[in-house]
C-alpha cells in the first residue's frame, strides 16, 4: 500500500494564499490555479522518504529559478537516479540531466516530481486555468492539478503541489481519489523555500 | 494496530558466507525526530543490562526501532509483523519506537533501551545502523541487530548481528512464476531507472522465466524514471503492441502506470505493489515481499543458545525472507498449485539442489 490517504480527511491547514474562511464554515475555498502558481517561490528544496514494500528511498527535489531537479529511486546508501530540466520563459522544457535509458528528446509532458515545471510551463503559456480546492497533505497544503492541464491525455495520477512553493509532494489517483504512486511519506516531508543548488 | 496476515514459512536463515556485492540495504532519511512508543508490550525497567546468555524458555524483551510508521503496509510494517509473531509464540515481549530515521534522535533511544535491561534491540533500516553500532560498543552484554548494505558485515561486533536482503531475487521469483502461466510466449518487463539493483532484478527475472518457460521471450523497457507514471503507461502499451501477454514491473512508483495500461489492454501483471487506485486487484497476480520473521526468530534462537553475535543475515528465497504474496486469482492460466510449486523451489534452494547465481555480477 503506497500511503493512501483519504483526500480531504482531517483538518485542512490553510496556507496564507488560500482564501480565508468565513464565520459559518471551515471548508477551504477554491483557489485559482494561475494565481497560486504566480505566487510560488523561485527556489525550494524538498526532502523526504517514499516507502516501498522492501525498502525506503530518500527523495530530494529542488527548484533553482528555472531549473528543476529530482534525485531518488534508490536506497539511501546507493547512487540515486537524477533528472533535471530547465524551463524557458516561453514555457519550453528541456532536459539538463537525462537519466540513462530515458528518451529526453520527446516533448511529452513531465509528470511525477518534476511536474512543477510542466505546471509552470502551462502557466507561462496561458494554459493553466480553473480553480481547485486545496487539500491537506501531512502538515502541508497542496493543490492537485488536473493532469490534462499539463498535456497528459489519459492521466492515471494528478500531481499535487505544495501551495506555497509549487513542489510536488504527492500524486492523487484518478480512480480512487487517494494519494498514491510517487508520493512522499507525509510525515517525512521537509520543505525549504530555498535551493540546494548554487 | 492493524496487522495484515502474511504467510510465514518457518525456516532458519542460512548464514551468509560472504557479502554479495550489490546487495540491497535498507534506509530512511528524515528530520522528523519525534518518537513515541507505539506499542507498550513490555514495561519500562531500570534493571541492569541483560545478560548475554538468556536462559532457555525466557521471554526476551525486545525493542524494535523503525525509521517510519509500522502501519504503512510496507517496509516498516513487515518488521512489526515479524516481532508480533514471536510474541504470539510466547518468545518475546516487545516495544516499538517509530520515526527514528534521524540518528540524532535514535541514539538516545537506543541507549535508553540498552540501560533498561532489554535483551535485544533491533534497528530496522540503514539509518539506524551507525547509532546501533555506536551504542552497542558501550553495552557489550546487550544484543543488537542492525540493517544495512553489504558493507555492514565488516562492521559487526561480538554483540551485533546484521541483516540485508537480496533484492534481485524478487525479479527471479516473478520471472519463475511468469513462466509457469499457461500459454505465455512473450512477457513484458518494465523498469524505472537503470540503477544497478534494478538491473540485477531484471537479470533475475530473465533467468526465472528461462528456467520455467525456455521458449518465452522478453520485451524489456526501462523508462529511466522512478516517478513518471505516464512513461510506464506508454512503455506497457508499447509492450502490449509487441505481443506481451503479461507484464512484470520491477516496481517503485511506476506500478500504477503498468497496472492502468494492463487493465486497458485486458492483460495481467506481476510485481505491482499497493492497490494502484484499486486496479491492482483486477490485474495483478502476485508480487514479492519481505518477511522479517525468519530473521528475528534466528536472533532469538541464537540469544537463547548463546551463539548470537557477528552474524550477517541475507534475506532471500531460500530462507523465506522474501516470499510470494498470496496469488490473486484473476488469471485462470495461473496453475492452481503455483504456491506448492514455489514451496518446492524454496525446498530445492534450501537443500542445495538448486543454487541461484549472484545477479549483481
Amino acid at each position: 500500500m503506497m500511503h493512501s490517504i483519504a483526500v480531504g480527511a482531517g483538518v485542512v491547514l490553510l496556507a496564507s494564499t488560500v482564501a480565508a474562511c468565513d464565520n459559518e464554515s471551515t471548508a477551504p475555498r477554491a483557489v485559482d490555479l494561475a494565481d497560486v502558481a504566480a505566487g510560488w517561490t523561485e527556489a525550494f528544496t524538498v526532502t523526504g522518504t517514499k516507502t516501498e514494500p522492501t525498502y525506503i528511498e530518500h527523495v530530494t527535489i529542488t527548484r533553482d529559478n528555472n531549473v528543476f531537479t529530482v534525485a531518488g529511486g534508490a536506497m539511501v546508501h546507493m547512487e540515486p537516479s537524477i533528472e533535471s530540466v530547465r524551463l524557458d520563459d516561453d514555457g519550453t522544457i528541456e532536459h539538463v540531466v537525462c537519466p540513462a535509458a530515458m528518451d529526453c528528446t520527446t516533448s511529452r509532458p513531465l509528470t511525477g516530481f518534476l511536474a512543477t515545471a510542466s505546471v509552470l510551463s502551462a502557466a507561462r503559456s496561458g494554459r493553466l486555468t480553473g480553480t481547485v480546492i486545496p487539500q491537506s497533505f501531512g502538515n502541508r497544503t497542496v493543490v492537485c492539478v488536473p493532469a490534462e492541464q499539463i498535456g497528459v491525455a489519459e492521466p492515471v495520477l494528478d500531481p499535487c503541489l505544495d501551495i506555497e512553493t509549487g513542489a510536488v509532494l504527492a500524486q492523487r489517483h484518478r480512480r480512487s481519489g487517494m494519494y498514491d504512486g510517487p508520493t512522499f511519506d507525509p510525515w517525512s516531508v521537509t520543505v525549504s523555500a530555498s535551493s540546494a543548488i548554487n | 494496530m492493524n496487522i495484515t496476515t502474511r504467510r510465514h514459512t518457518r525456516r532458519h536463515l542460512l548464514l551468509a558466507a560472504a557479502a554479495l556485492a550489490g546487495l540491497t540495504g535498507l534506509a530512511a532519511c528524515s528530520d522528523d525526530n519525534k518518537s513515541e512508543p507505539a506499542t507498550t508490550e513490555a514495561p519500562a525497567s531500570s534493571e541492569a543490562p541483560a545478560s548475554t546468555e538468556a536462559p532457555a524458555g525466557k521471554v526476551l524483551k525486545v525493542a524494535l526501532l523503525t525509521p517510519g510508521l509500522t502501519n504503512d503496509g510496507s517496509f516498516n510494517q513487515v518488521a512489526l509483523e515479524g516481532i508480533q509473531k514471536l510474541k504470539d509464540e510466547g518468545l518475546v515481549e516487545f516495544e516499538v519506537r517509530e520515526k527514528l530515521a534521524d540518528p540524532a534522535a535514535s541514539e538516545p533511544v537506543i541507549r535508553e533501551y540498552a540501560t533498561k535491561g532489554y535483551d535485544l534491540i533491533i534497528g530496522h533500516g540503514i539509518e539506524l545502523s551507525e547509532p546501533i553500532l555506536k551504542v552497542a560498543a558501550e553495552f557489550p552484554e546487550v544484543h543488537f541487530a542492525a540493517s544495512g548494505g553489504p558493507d555492514l558485515e565488516a562492521k559487526l561486533l561480538a554483540n551485533v548481528d546484521g541483516w540485508t536482503y537480496d533484492f534481485a531475487q524478487q525479479g527471479y521469483l516473478n520471472g519463475w512464476v511468469a513462466g509457469k502461466i499457461a500459454g505465455v510466449t512473450k512477457v513484458g518487463a518494465v523498469g524505472g531507472p537503470e540503477l544497478p539493483f534494478i538491473l540485477a532484478a531484471h537479470k533475475g527475472f530473465a533467468l526465472g522465466l528461462k528456467e520455467t518457460n525456455p521458449a518465452a521471450t522478453i520485451v524489456e523497457t526501462f523508462t529511466g524514471s522512478f516517478d513518471d507514471v505516464q512513461k510506464a503507461v506508454e512503455a506497457t502499451k508499447g509492450q502490449v503492441a509487441q505481443g506481451a501477454q503479461i507484464v512484470w514491473t520491477s516496481g517503485d512508483g511506476i506500478g500504477n502506470g503498468v497496472a492502468a495500461a494492463a487493465k486497458e489492454a485486458k492483460i495481467f501483471t506481476l510485481g505491482v505493489t499497493g492497490d494502484a487506485g484499486g486496479v491492482a486487484k483486477e490485474v495483478n497476480i502476485a508480487s514479492v515481499e519481505l518477511d522479517m520473521y525468519p530473521t528475528y526468530k534466528a536472533y532469538v534462537d541464537d540469544i537463547n543458545a548463546g551463539t548470537f553475535g557477528k552474524k550477517f543475515f541475507v534475506s532471500g528465497l531460500a530462507n523465506a525472507g522474501l516470499i510470494l504474496t498470496p496469488i490473486n486469482p484473476v488469471d485462470p492460466a495461473v496453475p492452481a498449485d503455483i504456491q506448492a510449486q514455489v514451496e518446492q523451489l524454496v525446498a530445492d534452494l534450501v537443500s542445495g539442489a538448486k543454487v541461484l547465481p549472484n545477479f549483481y555480477a
